[in-house]
């Protein structure tokens, strides 16, 4: 039963593979003995009197057989045995987690001290448990804005759980290290700030990628410099947390983000700037629409539309329309028509319906006409069938 | 006594392809197991959650044909209306239903015919109409009615459609899990070097399941015996199989059922064949050879193990025997029409690995399996080999074959857990020896059959047959 106890809590395919490995090679080793002995027993092998007489390519098989039946035998005991254990934790977690989302729920909504969150502290005994409580009380954190996230923060260095996530930041196994860095990110721990630097470069794509966008948010005051000058690769998941993190940050060096080699930096850089209305940078953003990095390409114009308030600005986005994607495209439309330039939108506009795809054609026909009802003739009646479907769509009530 | 050459250098090509056989199987669950572990690990903390507030998230619609639906439409509808994503739609094209399919939908949906046109990239049979709601709940939601082409026809028309940056391509009948999209949605933001132009994931089984609202409630072990084999069967392919693929990006087939596209690639590629019954492994298998032929762009084809898709399986013989026939058909047709990319370097591990697998190990297996189980037993009668011998062969194979089927009911359990009750894990473990003199024979069969009826009977090679299905919930 101690054995059981064992094997479950540390239960993983890969315990199975190494000990169907154990066997496979003991089984080679030992299966043409009649006795295995050591100074403590002798075995009587059971099998000898048939492989005794087979040699060969035979010998082998039979030996591959006892192997199969030794390893589903550890299968079936593991598989009954994992299951055992996935239930009693699963339906122990679920009781938890109902009733640490209870206590969580009562402390945020309730006038609360620090002698609640002490005993927060009393009930949390086992690490699983520690762990458990930390991620609701996380994903609270992040879903949540103001005073209740302020109050989760709060909550989390009254428990004094820093520890924990030191401690796991120091952990050898990449699940623990994982876990701390999201730890420390999303409930903003600058004093690990250091520790998690160190992590910025790991070999490990999961801990490397964890790692920067750790070291963004636990950083606030941070010009995000680091980035300018980061060697690996950055993935859109890594843009989204680390614009998310950063958007009200108030001393980025947007100079240097947009001078980095790394194109995902470049367009945080860009992003970021539109998100804290940077328009003295757009002569810097401009040329970015040149970029050789299509996502540069497509924050740059993105920032352009959202900057532009002179003729040039919109010409220079005209130029790279076909480079744009659908949903740019559109939107410098409709930006292009809430200024109502007649002598460039209109030609442009034109051309967008005479020569373009029908999506587009509806686009800039619908605000085309909307800044100009005397067009709506002339396509109503129009030569070319798509231009009259066009129309058609968008005189569409249901549309 | 001396046997012929003849028999020799059969013996040792038997010899030599179950040794490779066996050996690919092994690799095959080791590499598995390593990639489950990596996908756990680096999706440990369940916080997809936070995607939803992301600024920057590529556009997905969700592409479900429909074909005489009547009876669960609008339930089905529901569940994707209902998927947990800022920024998707749901296209449902009614391929031509002779039921009342579009009369139901029009009428709870609150749907009006627009005069919605849009480039034909793809040619498909005639479009009826494009539907959308008045009702601004349902300002997502697109219904286009067109004439009976096949899933093919109709999966391309809705390609032509929409303009998102991927589509998920299902079957309407399908029960999502609320979150599919957002983890689906994931590799395709976090590949740093390469371009991810697909990701596939699991089908489960969802026969016998409790559905409410469009949702599985509870997960049960099907009662159905033909439908508890092929949950056994779906844990063997999709946790060892698909999983080790992935890994090495070998992945050649992504389930119709249940796949997330590139749109982009895909219609460059050229959408969907609808010459072929196997569309979805023509696909995916297309979408590699353009990018290795004409974007030459790295790129790579994911695969998700959650279990988020679950689907009706066949509970007759006759119509599982028509599935699995129409599985071989499309197999062959896809490797004849895609025959020069096998042992060719320029189409890296694919050509060199997936495909020739694929060939080998897939397609000619059944056919070998018979041929060489036929050869063994005539030659046992005929003295050429020692009974004992032969009893010691078939034993290597059950033993082997029963290990590895257990070995996928451990990494489900272990990971996932769905059948958490241990009468249903008694039954899967009883179920899985039993697989292997049963069922396994019985899907032998019907593989031979679709290699007869491709290769013998060629007016049946292009048809997909009867697929009967019950349905999961009442009308609403």
């Amino acid at each position: 039963m101690r054995f059981a106890g064992i094997y479950r809590k540390y239960l993983s395919p890969w315990v199975v593979v190494a000990i169907g490995g154990a066997v496979f090679v003991l089984t080679f080793l030992y299966l043409g003995h009649k006795d295995i002995t050591n100074p403590y027993f002798i075995f009587h092998n059971p099998v000898y009197p048939i492989v005794s007489h087979t040699h060969g390519l035979l010998y082998v098989v039979q030996a591959l057989i006892l192997v199969f039946i030794s390893i589903t035998v550890l299968e079936l005991f593991s598989v009954y045995v994992g299951t055992a254990r996935r239930l009693f934790t699963d339906k122990k977690e679920q009781e938890f987690n109902r009733a640490s989302l209870n206590r969580i729920m009562d402390y945020l909504t309730k006038e609360s001290s620090t002698g609640d969150a002490k005993k927060f502290m009393a009930l949390l005994k086992s690490k699983s448990e520690k762990r458990l409580f930390v991620n609701q009380l996380r994903i609270i954190a992040v879903l949540t804005k103001g005073k209740v996230r302020n109050d989760c923060i709060v909550l989390f260095h009254e428990i004094h759980f820093d520890a924990l996530v030191k401690k796991d930041l120091r952990s050898p196994y990449v699940r623990d290290k994982m876990f701390a860095l999201r730890v420390a990110g999303d409930f903003q721990l600058s004093e690990l700030s250091p520790l998690i630097s160190n992590y910025i470069h790991s070999k490990n794509e999961m801990i490397r990628s964890e790692a920067v966008q750790a070291y963004v948010k636990v950083n606030p005051d941070s010009d995000l410099g680091f980035l300018a000058t980061y060697p690996h690769s950055l993935s859109l998941l890594d843009f989204n947390v680390i614009v998310n993190a950063a958007k009200h940050y108030r001393n980025i060096g947007f100079d240097s983000l947009f001078s980095s080699s790394n194109a995902v930096v470049r367009a945080i850089g860009i992003r970021l700037a539109v998100m804290q209305q940077k328009k003295e940078y757009k002569p810097l953003v401009l040329p970015m629409m040149d970029d050789e990095t299509p996502l540069v390409r497509e924050e740059a114009y993105l920032a352009i539309i959202a900057f532009a308030d002179e003729k040039e600005d919109f010409i220079a986005l005209m130029h790279h329309f076909d480079d744009m994607g659908k949903s740019v495209q559109t939107k410098l439309i409709d930006v292009m028509a809430q200024k109502n330039e007649k002598d460039f939108v209109y030609p442009f506009f034109n051309e967008l319906i005479l020569n373009y795809p029908m999506d587009i054609k509806i686009k800039a026909m619908e605000n085309l006409i909307k800044m100009d009802l005397s067009f709506a003739f002339n396509y109503m009646n129009h030569e070319n069938e798509s231009i009259r479907n066009a129309y058609k769509h968008i005189t569409d009530f249901y549309l | 006594m001396e046997l012929p050459l003849v028999i020799k250098i059969l013996n040792i090509f038997i010899f030599v392809y179950a040794c490779m056989l066996f050996i690919s199987y092994i690799v095959i669950a080791l590499m598995s197991t390593s990639e489950l572990k990596k996908y756990h690990t680096r999706n440990r903390l369940p916080d997809f959650i936070r995607i939803l507030s992301f600024p920057k998230l590529p556009s997905i619609s969700v592409v479900a044909p429909a074909y005489n639906e009547e009876s669960t439409i609008i339930e089905n509808i529901n569940c994707l209306l209902s998927l947990k994503y800022p920024n998707f739609e749901v296209v449902i094209i009614n391929d031509g239903s002779r039921d009342g399919t579009l009369q139901k939908i029009i009428s709870y949906f609150n749907l009006v015919k627009t005069d919605s046109t849009y480039e034909q990239t793809l040619a498909t049979k005639k479009i009826r109409g494009i539907y959308k709601s008045q009702n601004i709940a349902y300002n997502h939601l697109t219904i286009i009615d067109k004439e009976n082409g096949g899933k093919a026809d109709a999966l391309n028309a809705g390609l032509n459609y929409i303009t998102s940056d991927l589509f998920l391509a299902v079957d309407v009948d399908t029960i999502l899990e609320p979150d599919a999209l957002l983890r689906m949605v994931k590799p395709f933001m976090e590949e740093t070097k390469v371009k991810v132009i697909a990701s596939g994931g699991v089908i489960r089984v969802a026969n016998s399941c409790e559905v409410a609202n469009g949702r599985i409630v509870k997960v049960n072990f099907p009662k159905n015996i033909w439908a508890k084999y092929q949950t056994i069967e779906y844990f063997r392919a999709f946790t060892l199989g698909r999983m080790a693929w992935s890994r090495i990006n070998g992945l050649l087939i992504i389930s119709g059922a249940f796949g997330m596209f590139d749109r982009k690639t895909a219609l460059d590629a050229g959408g969907y064949d609808i010459q072929t019954v196997g569309e979805d492994l023509e696909l995916v298998v297309r979408m590699r050879r353009y990018m290795h032929e004409v974007t030459k762009e790295k790129y790579k084809i994911a695969f998700i193990p959650d279990p988020l898709c679950w689907t009706e399986v066949p509970e007759s013989l006759k119509v599982l025997s028509r599935q699995r026939n129409r599985w071989t058909r499309g197999a062959i047709e896809t490797i004849r029409k895609h025959l020069k990319m096998a042992f060719n370097p320029k189409f890296g591990r694919i050509g060199m690995i997936s495909f020739p697998y694929w060939i080998f190990f897939e397609w000619l297996a059944p056919l070998i399996q018979v041929v060489g189980i036929a050869y063994v037993i005539v030659l046992t009668c005929l003295g050429l080999v020692d009974f004992y011998v032969f009893l010691i062969m078939t034993l290597f194979v059950l033993t082997f074959a029963v290990m590895y089927v257990f070995y996928a009911v451990l990494l489900e359990s272990i990971y996932y857990n769905k059948y958490n009750n241990l009468g249903y894990l008694t039954a899967t473990l009883f179920l899985s020896v039993l697989e292997v003199f049963i069922y396994q024979p019985m899907n032998t069969f019907f593989s031979l059959q679709g290699n007869i009826d491709y290769f013998f009977r060629k007016k049946n090679r292009h048809t997909w047959g009867n697929m009967q299905r019950k349905g999961f919930g009442p009308n609403p």
